[in-house]
């Protein structure tokens, strides 16, 4: 963990002492504890720009910090993320929440944190998914002399032989013929297959 | 609401369209992904380095992408481990097995394709298993990043095997 900045700067005459005391929150309720190396900031944070509320919960806590308890501020900070329900708030949690924001249950619909929720669920998997799909692609234009006819197969197989056909006339397969023949890919295919073998040979041939 | 304020509701609402066209996409590319894999990954005429190598590091990096995502974070810390230990594994089998009888005339490998599918399910059920909101799946976790590390290993152990194979007469080696 590293600090980024430390606000406010503190200017020390020589030989002065001061001891600060810094209260903490975590802006992600998901998560055990912090990873190595992670920037962590003292006050400033985008978080406040971009997820809806938070802001106003840590101005109406810096504005009356004797009225709320930092346990509560914490459970409403978790609430902006969208994983908590409103009902499941104490009172003074909701008490904090709709101070701050000006109405009761303000996170629910609201477009930025269901976009949040969506992406924090779904964003690695969409992500995994298609590197994945992309590379299977790839594996294909590498590893056959003509992938359209594998990937035709492949749709005749999952989507009918209507769909199969429709790929075989259409423009995604001709590109992908294309790809496979490009002068690189063939290089690629056996190219490295004759220098491995070479290779091989060679440590073979000295060993026999 | 001001007029910043408008703008990341607008810019949200869009996000969610595009996420969800990206989820309905992600699912069926998965389903082409396994068929494609499955097609291609047993095979073993022709030119086989290439494409062994490039299902190697599709398995590799698709799962170090899928395993440092942040909901992960701290869930299997020893995965990175995992992964080299069943990649030296997995390459090593076939290398040691290199005196084995193998039919020359075989064309499909039952046991990369077994290992292609366990790979895809360990990835698919984890998937369920982070949008049901359980990313706390540490078993699951090491065995998805071990048997990707098994089947990259084992992918290229056996494209170089059978490549030693050819280049080299082993005494005992023929097939009765």
């Amino acid at each position: 963990m590293r600090y980024l900045e430390v606000t406010p700067a503190l200017k020390l005459a020589p030989g002065e002492r001061r001891a600060d005391e810094f209260e903490s929150f975590s802006l992600d309720n998901g998560r055990a504890a912090p990873r190595a190396g992670e920037p962590h900031t003292l006050s400033r944070t985008r978080a406040t720009d971009l997820r809806p509320y938070l802001r106003e919960i840590f101005d109406e806590y810096m504005t009356h910090p004797s009225r709320w308890r930092q346990g509560d501020v914490q459970q409403g900070v978790w609430y902006t993320e969208g994983h908590k329900r409103w009902a499941s708030l104490a009172p003074d949690q909701q008490a904090l929440v709709q101070a701050a924001a000006g109405k009761a249950d303000p996170a629910r619909w609201n477009p930025v944190i269901v976009l949040g929720r969506m992406a924090g669920a779904f964003g690695p998997i969409v992500l995994t998914n298609l590197t994945l799909a992309v590379l299977a692609l790839l594996v294909i234009v590498v590893g056959t002399p003509d992938p359209a006819s594998v990937i035709g197969q492949s749709l005749a197989w999952i989507g009918g032989p209507r769909l199969a056909q429709a790929f075989i006339r259409g423009r995604f397969s001709r590109g992908v013929r294309f790809v496979a023949g490009l002068g690189i890919v063939a290089l690629l295919r056996d190219g490295l297959e004759e220098a491995v073998s070479r290779f091989v040979s060679a440590v073979m041939s000295r060993r026999v | 609401m001001d007029f910043r304020d408008s703008l990341q509701y607008v810019m949200s609402s869009v996000g969610i369209g595009i996420l969800g066209i990206g989820i309905v996409l992600s699912a069926a590319a998965v389903v082409f992904a396994f068929v494609w894999l499955l097609a291609i990954a047993p095979r073993m005429r022709g030119a086989t380095i290439a494409a062994r190598l490039t299902l190697a590091l599709a398995a590799l990096s698709v799962t170090g992408l899928y395993l440092r995502a942040a909901p992960f974070s701290g869930a299997a810390p020893w995965w990175k481990i995992v992964i080299v230990a069943s990649l030296v594994l997995g390459f090593s089998v076939p290398a040691l097995r290199i005196d084995a009888p193998v039919d020359p005339g075989r064309v499909y490998h039952r046991g990369m394709a077994l290992m292609v599918a366990v790979w895809m399910s360990f990835l698919v059920l984890s998937q369920a298993l982070l949008v049901a909101g359980d990313a706390r799946q540490g078993v699951l976790l090491y065995l998805l990043a071990g048997s990707s590390g098994w089947l990259a290993g084992f992918s290229l152990g056996s494209a170089m095997g059978r490549m030693v194979r050819e280049s080299v007469p082993v005494r005992g080696r023929e097939t009765a």
